[in-house]
């Protein structure tokens, strides 16, 4: 009796198979995870956007060049997942001869508000990974008009004055763009990356 | 467009890489991060903005699209699986693996295995057990020793398990199946954890991880204590086999010039109790046996370094070191090991569709052993080189479709001289939610020390006695004895797999497996003389895996597996009753509220008419509370629908409640 269980399931594979033959002339799209091909947007966005006076002194109002001259610094807030996957680009990205970039994470439950700020600050951008807005309006309220690049995923990211928020698209990834916050920091973002943005909030 | 063919290039690489580190073995941390997410990653810091936003996302239901489309019967359990289920050790942890035979001997020792062959410890030797590219089997009984790697569940990243040969490139032993504990980088594991508990059975544990960065290396020191009680026979009397142990361990990833990952990890372990109750065999005295109560002396560290470039999509090398120490001391057998293993591959890309990947191996494991009252080798030390090299070549026949894989690995061992594994797989990915694949391999396995050259001894018998006339007192042992002229095992396994994600919640996994074996080293019908290889037989196997994520707080994982045994020749018919026939599992995990998690598992697992076992019903429940984010307080209950049950031998594994309180300080 078992036997023919196991006979009917590989039967019932091969019935399957057979129903898909019809469907494979079609062409497949080159494919990403979610998480790493959100990385490799926040990298792409940290690669395109100049910070005010940017050069050795410039950057951010804790100045983080002075521990890293070299490298700019994301921090990731909430979760570490999307940290290692950005983490993982960043190096491969530093061994084709991008520039560096230091990863850097703390998660909103059990670091303190004022810590959080304090990193935040001390960082070129900050990737608030968490579908929970309440997260991410925290610490953009804290950060409002900080030279910090503010990147995040949750909906109402834009709203919320948040500066590049990534969305699912059907199938694909696209992104929204804050351009209001993005001037009251004193960004550049690169007009490339903003041509490409699913839609620009230019006005309060 | 290039680029996007290093994607689609990367799959092909992924996917043969999956195999050809998963199944094969490359290194558990290789096999993963090399092969997969660093391929990957590697592809996406080159693509432009515009690129990426002509990718598709995959992951839907929060099932890899990697894992959806291996070609091979695998299950990754993650430490969030591990933690979620409530087990506090790596074999337990194993139950979830669909098909796998986890059987407790007693307190301390655990039968684990799939695919038939799981009668008895003596017996159930062929699977390979790796942590993190080390092998922890053991090559004197090709057995593990689950109480010497107690790992905490806070360091673990996944545990890989292929149920199937794995033994075309890496590992003689892994004929029906390969487990590959992955710990975690030592970057994620940044800060303090405490972890600990207490309760009827888990006496106490404690667990501390602490990790920090140093400029471009991080490190991570660990400890583990852990304190379990003494099952219990039917009768109700303790078998006295209560054990602690005590383990640490440190691990630095740098992240050196010319992108080579620089990996050291080191380990050491010892059981302060490991308490055992034995009938031996009293020397010189026809058929008599006495009770021993005693401690094992249980201890162990090793050392492993390795190096790693990827060089992207196209390829890449690793270099890994290690050698590993080993010492256990009880009235049977006084036993030290050192094994030595240095390994380095190679793999790269060529002309888009081809990647290659080669490796040589060369492992040096020598052992030293005193003869206790039931198991003597001769000679007493012995120092076995075993030099394996492997080939193997993934190709795409058809533009994301179509791949197969053939390989073999060549091996020269001391003991049996020189053989092949060969194995051909074939995989079909219509689209990215399914895959069907079929391989045929033909792994072999080398005869454990015990099987060539050692001895189980049973008792002592006067051969005057022994014949029905007056004591002669000419005592001879009775006894189980391994033969030189062992040649390797023989198994063609052929596999077939058809996995398929439908919808954003249901995915399902179903597999089927034939072996047919020869030259089994098996136990003569008597039990006593000497082992032989007179063996052959088939198994039959197969499981169905469903997921389903009711919401996004609700998941829950089943299975079913099947299997039957047939072996033939004059040996001793332990296999075809020895392993449970069925086997089912249904796993939920269920978020009540943001700070509450109520989980649950149900085992069911069939007869084992050979040692007289009921098939039984394991429930486990578990419910944690995060009072603030830094703290888990659970509570589990488990096997709590029977108050104990028998597994592989007479020890019945009891009802366990315990408490556990994790912490996260920074």
């Amino acid at each position: 009796m078992h036997c023919s269980r196991i006979r009917s399931l590989a039967l019932g594979a091969l019935t399957v198979l057979a129903c898909f033959l019809p469907v494979s002339v079609e062409a497949q799209a080159a494919a990403a995870e979610d998480m790493e091909l959100k990385a490799a947007y926040a990298l792409k966005f940290l690669h395109y956007t100049q910070w005010p006076d940017e050069g050795p002194d410039g950057g951010p109002e804790e100045d983080p060049a002075k521990e890293h001259p070299d490298a700019r610094i994301i921090l990731v807030v909430g979760d570490r997942a999307q940290r290692t996957a950005i983490l993982r680009i960043a190096r491969e990205a530093e061994r084709l001869g991008q520039p560096r970039v230091r990863v850097r994470w703390a998660d909103p439950r059990s670091v303190k508000q004022e810590d959080l700020i304090r990193l935040a600050r001390k960082s070129h951008a900050v990737y608030i990974a968490s579908s929970s807005l309440e997260d991410a309006t925290s610490v953009l309220t804290a950060l409002a008009e900080a030279p910090v690049l503010t990147i995040g995923d949750a909906p109402g990211f834009v709203a919320a004055g948040g500066m590049l928020a990534l969305a699912r698209q059907g199938t694909r990834l696209a992104f929204d763009a804050n351009n209001v916050s993005i001037r009251a920091a004193g960004l550049q973002v690169s007009a490339r990356v903003l041509s490409l943005a699913r839609s620009i909030r230019d006005k309060e | 467009m290039h680029r996007f063919q290093a994607i689609r290039a990367g799959t092909l690489r992924e996917l043969s890489a999956l195999v050809g580190a998963v199944v094969l073995m490359v290194s558990g941390e290789l096999g993963a991060h090399v092969s997969t997410a660093d391929t990957r990653a590697a592809s996406l810091a080159e693509l432009s903005l515009e690129e990426l936003m002509q990718l598709e996302i995959t992951t839907v239901s929060g099932v890899a699209r990697a894992r959806i489309a291996a070609p091979a019967a695998l299950t990754v359990i993650s430490a969030e699986d591990i933690r979620r289920a409530g087990h506090t050790s790596l074999p337990e942890a194993l139950r979830m693996v669909p098909g796998m035979h986890v059987g407790r001997v007693n307190s301390s020792s655990w039968i684990v295995g799939s695919r038939g062959l799981t009668a008895s410890v003596v017996t159930a030797n062929r699977y390979l057990v790796q942590i993190d590219g080390r092998t922890v089997h053991d090559p004197l009984l090709s057995t593990t020793f689950w109480d010497a790697i107690d790992l905490p569940i806070d360091i673990i990243e996944r545990i890989e398990v292929i149920r199937g040969p794995g033994a075309t490139l890496w590992g003689a032993n892994a004929m029906n199946g390969v487990i590959s504990v992955i710990t975690r980088d030592a970057e994620d594991t940044l800060g303090t954890a405490v972890r600990a508990g207490v309760g009827n059975y888990e006496r106490g544990f404690g667990e501390l991880t602490h990790g920090a960065e140093t400029g471009a290396a991080a490190y991570r020191v660990w400890a583990k204590y852990a304190r379990r009680g003494d099952f219990e026979n039917a009768a109700g009397e303790s078998i006295e086999d209560q054990w602690s142990s005590l383990h640490a361990g440190l691990r630095i990833d740098h992240r050196g010039p010319a992108g080579i990952h620089y990996t050291a990890i080191a380990s050491a372990h010892n059981l302060p109790t490991s308490r055992y109750s034995v009938l031996e065999p009293v020397p010189g005295e026809h058929l008599q046996r006495s009770r021993t109560t005693a401690h094992s002396e249980i201890e162990g560290g090793h050392v492993l370094l390795r190096a790693v470039n990827n060089l992207g999509d196209s390829a890449g090398w690793s270099v890994q070191a290690y050698q590993d120490e080993a010492r256990r001391n009880n009235v049977r057998l006084d036993y030290r090991r050192r094994t030595s293993d240095l390994d380095f591959r190679h793999w790269f890309h060529w002309g888009g569709r081809h990647e290659w990947m080669w490796g040589l191996q060369y492992n040096r494991n020598r052992d030293s052993t005193r003869a206790g009252s039931s198991i003597a080798f001769a000679p007493d030390s012995r120092s076995v080189d075993t030099v394996n090299t492997f080939v193997q070549n993934s190709t795409m026949l058809v533009q994301d479709r179509l791949y197969v894989m053939l390989g073999s690995k060549f091996s020269h061992n001391d003991h049996v001289g020189s053989f092949a594994q060969p194995s051909i797989r074939l995989w079909w990915t219509p689209n990215a939610s399914q895959t069907l694949w079929a391989a045929i391999s033909r792994p072999r396995r080398v005869p454990s020390r015990l099987e060539v050259d050692g001895a189980l001894i049973f008792a002592y018998l006067d051969t005057g006695l022994a014949t029905g006339q007056a004591p002669s007192g000419v005592i001879v042992p009775l006894a189980l004895s391994g033969d030189p002229q062992l040649d390797v095992e023989r198994l063609t396994a052929y596999e077939l797999g058809y996995r398929l994600q439908f919808g954003d919640r249901w995915a399902v996994d179903v597999t089927a497996f034939a072996g047919d074996y020869d030259d089994l080293v098996s136990v003569p019908p008597e039990t006593f003389g000497t082992f032989n290889q007179l063996g052959s037989g088939a198994t039959l196997a197969g499981d169905i895996t469903l997921s389903f994520r009711a919401s996004s707080t609700l998941r829950m994982e089943s299975s079913y597996s099947w299997l039957r045994t047939e072996i033939d020749g004059p040996v001793l018919p332990i296999e075809e009753e020895g392993t449970p026939r069925h086997a089912a599992q249904l796993r939920a995990y269920w978020d009540i509220s943001s700070r509450w998690q109520l989980n649950g598992a149900i085992y069911r697992v069939g007869d084992i008419p050979r040692q007289s076992i009921d098939g039984y019903t394991r429930t486990d429940i578990g419910l944690s509370w995060q009072p603030t984010p830094r703290i888990e307080v659970a509570l589990w209950g488990q096997n709590l629908t029977d108050d104990a049950h028998a597994e592989a031998t007479n020890a019945e594994v009891p009802r366990s409640i315990y408490a556990q309180v994790s912490m996260e300080l920074r």
